[in-house]
């Protein structure tokens, strides 16, 4: 399971911590690890108080071996894998004692996989992934099969904003699936790591591209009446910004269709024009996102407004109430 | 007297003393009522003996202080853990012959400032041919191809020619400030490489003043290297990190 977080302080070590605690209570063994750096006791870049990480006896921790000689709790090392950080090999340890530890996990989402794999293997029947700044990448369905979103005050200066940033981001992690038909002719373009346009009389065809990125012009050219544009990498704005300058206003945009909701990576303005317009998205692994949680910070109603905002999604303040969501 | 690490102050003009300088601006005219402020400040903070030495009128109503203190509390020197590189340091020749016998090509090297950043000295140190305090930057070493690609460079054309130049090795710099935004250009930059499905085939180091290890770790990046980091560090990183990766 993945927290993620839309910004700094959002909450997400917070909300980690609560799942580590409940899982405690419930004497269920977990496995923790991070997408970046967590559990140090003051935040790197605005030397900031921030929460440690308290883990109980039994439980598992990946984390850069450089990492372990700062934790309070006694570890015993079970294995060194072959991941290597600057901060030396990720290394899997059993907590003996508790205590707080610092978990910095490896840089890329495959070996986080991998690694969370193997906490599993020895032993954790839950493995939890703590987020890093404002990175969604292990809310992947290949990393993680279920999914915390963490967004708060420090999302954006007013209220009105956070609400659209997070409701932008639940949006494009669970978008639907692409009817059958495309989602073949999109299945084999990523396999080959081809980019490839679908119209309902047409048929596919793919591009010699394996990348939209840098080249926006060549897509839309190749695209023509397509309905449907499959792009195995990043979606960003300047591809979106072609697309929306290539179909005058009345044309159709294109369903655009990607591996997952984290391929997007247009900005939310951006993204919202295209939707305006009628664009769409379509992912082959739609995200399972449990709940949201905030931190209200000093907007008061930010919480409930929120929670009405993207019912029938769970919102929690985790400060308030660790169990029963935010009423609507 | 031999200094006792437990106990670490800092040092004026006898071992302990305390003694700093310090200096800051604050937001009011210069004169008397600033200086106060600016001693009422430092006490505040809990220094002790402390004195304005200096004050500058920096027009617009600001004023420039440097002050004199003694600074009560020490820290325990033996206690603090700062995590290090594991590679060790090689030199020029040392590096290129350890690329030829574990890698046996040329690794590519793409660098560059990226998003509004104009910031190119720490990235045109490391890698210009001429180098920086002696050391000659990646360009020089035969065994490494390194493209810089200059400043202010975004995200999108980054991974593109990367993508392009099939690089082994991405070098960002980038002057990380409190303010978000180069951090979430940072962040960006590994989503899309994520996203691209390069992560896994590029070993991804970011540099910088303010950058450390630790940093680099929590923004996703396998390195990070701060102020003063001379050239042969990063390349001998680069030649042991992927030998370690490709064996």
């Amino acid at each position: 399971m993945a927290v993620v977080g839309l910004a700094k302080n959002a909450g997400k070590t917070v909300a980690f911590n609560t799942l580590v605690r409940q899982a405690a209570g419930a004497g269920i063994r977990v496995g923790l690890t991070s997408l970046g750096y967590d559990g140090e006791s003051v935040d790197r870049l605005t030397r900031q108080p921030k929460p440690r990480i308290y883990v109980p006896a039994e439980t598992i921790i990946a984390t850069a071996a450089a990492t372990l000689e700062r934790a309070s709790a006694s570890l015993e090392l079970l294995n060194i894998t072959r991941h290597n950080t600057a901060l030396g090999p990720t290394v899997l340890a059993r907590v003996r004692e508790s205590g707080t530890v610092e978990l910095a996990g490896p840089g890329s989402l495959t070996a986080l996989q991998q690694v969370a794999v193997a906490m599993q293997d020895w032993g954790a029947a839950y493995v939890f992934i703590d987020g890093a700044l404002d990175r969604l990448g292990s809310a992947a369905p290949r990393v993680s099969q279920a999914t915390i979103l963490a967004t708060g005050a420090s999302v954006a200066p007013d209220p009105a904003q956070v609400i659209a940033r997070t409701r932008h981001t639940v949006t494009l992690l669970t978008a639907p699936s692409p009817p059958p038909m495309v989602a073949a002719v999109a299945q084999t373009a990523f396999a080959d790591e081809r980019i490839a346009y679908w119209h309902p009389e047409k048929g596919a065809w793919q591009s010699a591209q394996p990348s939209a990125l840098a080249q926006p012009a060549q897509i839309v050219s190749e695209m023509g009446e397509a309905s449907h544009l499959c792009i195995p990498g990043a979606v960003t704005n300047s591809l979106v910004q072609a697309l929306l300058h290539a179909k005058p206003t009345g044309e159709s945009l294109p369903v655009i269709v990607v591996p997952t909701g984290t391929h997007v990576l247009a900005t939310p303005s951006v993204w919202h024009r295209y939707l305006e317009r009628g664009g769409s998205l379509a992912v082959l692994q739609s995200t399972k996102l449990l709940a949201v949680t905030v931190n209200p910070g000093q907007h008061s109603h930010l919480g409930q407004a929120l929670a009405q905002a993207l019912h029938p999604l769970p919102v929690y303040d985790l400060f308030l109430d660790d169990k029963t969501p935010l009423p609507v | 007297m031999p200094t006792d690490l437990t106990q670490v102050r800092p040092y004026g003009d006898t071992l302990g003393d305390g003694a700093m300088q310090i200096s800051f601006t604050l937001p009011v005219p210069s004169g008397p009522q600033a200086a106060e402020a600016a001693k009422q400040l430092l006490q505040k903070m809990g220094l002790q003996a402390v004195s304005i030495v200096h004050q500058a009128d920096m027009g617009e109503g600001f004023t420039f202080f440097v002050a004199y203190a003694k600074c009560p509390i020490s820290i325990d020197y033996t206690s603090v853990r700062v995590p290090q590189v594991t590679t060790t340091y090689m030199d020029f020749d040392t590096t290129n012959d350890f690329i030829r016998r574990h890698i046996g090509r040329p690794l590519v090297v793409v660098g560059a400032c990226t998003g509004d950043d104009a910031h190119t000295v720490g990235l045109d140190a490391i890698m210009n041919m001429k180098g920086y305090a002696g050391s000659p930057g990646l360009e020089r070493y035969p065994m490494l191809r390194a493209y810089n690609l200059g400043s202010q460079v975004q995200n999108e054309e980054l991974v593109a020619k990367a993508r392009e130049l099939k690089a082994d090795v991405i070098l960002v710099s980038q002057v990380v400030t409190q303010k978000d935004v180069h951090v979430l250009n940072l962040t960006q930059l590994v989503e899309m490489l994520e996203a691209e499905g390069l992560r896994d085939k590029i070993l991804l180091i970011c540099g910088g003043p303010r950058i450390t290890h630790e940093l680099a770790l929590e923004l996703g990046y396998d390195a990070g290297f701060g102020a003063g980091t001379l050239p042969p560090q990063v390349a001998s990183f680069i030649a042991q990190e992927m030998a370690k990766r490709l064996r």
